[in-house]
């Protein structure tokens, strides 16, 4: 299953299979963003195009004001589909 | 109704049309790897795969109420996955649109990403319409 939590350094940990059916629960956080934030991957076993349209959205919506989402510890399967989607390009990922 | 199918060896099973047969769909696919020995690097594309069809079909043809049949097939070499729903109208779910994933971050539209990954992932993909039902195959020859 999805989990999300926010750390105490404000960073936002991902774990377990973010598919269709997890979005609501993931943009209940993810709406909140409204500054630079980090993401944690290293815990998140699966992502669909579901859950990457909120990245994109957020990423969108943090640049108008000078901020961002960055991506850290993503798998290799997660890795290679960002890439695919040209994500490497519009985020800064460790 | 979506049904869903997976050396020399089939799987196949029937899923609701709603976003929470998700989990039935992985623990359906996980066992047929399981049961195969089916590298398990393959499972993310496999499961993706399905995922983004699944709910094209679910998105894009509501007319029907009938379940989704996935079928998985495989041999020494390649999977071959299915998902048919059956008393739909022709519409063609694996048309590929152009996603430009070379374009500034003002440019990006939300949206449109899985099957243009699915296309990425899959080795290929067919599409067929007949008597009120479409057939979807994805074909992934398998990683070791």
């Amino acid at each position: 299953m999805f989990d999300i939590k926010i750390d105490e350094n404000k960073a936002i940990k991902l774990s377990g299979r973010l598919d269709a059916s997890q979005v609501n629960k993931a943009n209940e956080v993810f709406k909140l963003i409204s500054e630079t934030t980090i993401i944690d991957f290293q815990e998140l076993e699966y992502i669909s195009s579901a859950g990457m349209g909120i990245f994109l959205a957020v990423q969108k919506r943090l640049s108008e004001s000078g901020h961002s989402l960055k991506l850290k510890n993503l798998s290799k399967h997660v890795n290679d589909i960002f890439h695919y989607a040209g994500f490497d390009r519009i985020f800064e990922i460790e | 109704m979506i049904v869903l199918t997976l050396m020399n060896s089939t799987g196949k099973k029937y899923f609701k049309r709603s976003l929470d047969s998700l989990l039935e769909i992985f623990e359906f696919t996980n066992d047929f790897f399981l049961k195969n020995n089916i590298p398990e690097p393959n499972k993310f594309a496999v499961d993706l795969s399905i995922e983004e069809i699944f709910t094209n079909m679910i998105k894009y043809q509501p007319e029907s109420n009938d379940d989704i049949e996935i079928i998985i097939l495989c041999d020494n070499k390649s999977l071959k996955i299915q998902l048919i729903c059956t008393d739909v109208k022709h519409f063609d779910v694996t048309n590929i649109p152009d996603v430009n994933t070379k374009a500034p971050l003002e440019e990006r539209k939300v949206g449109g990403l899985g099957l243009y990954i699915v296309n990425k992932l899959m080795d290929k993909i067919d599409y067929s319409y007949e008597n009120q039902s479409c057939r979807i195959t994805l074909t992934k020859i398998l990683e070791t």
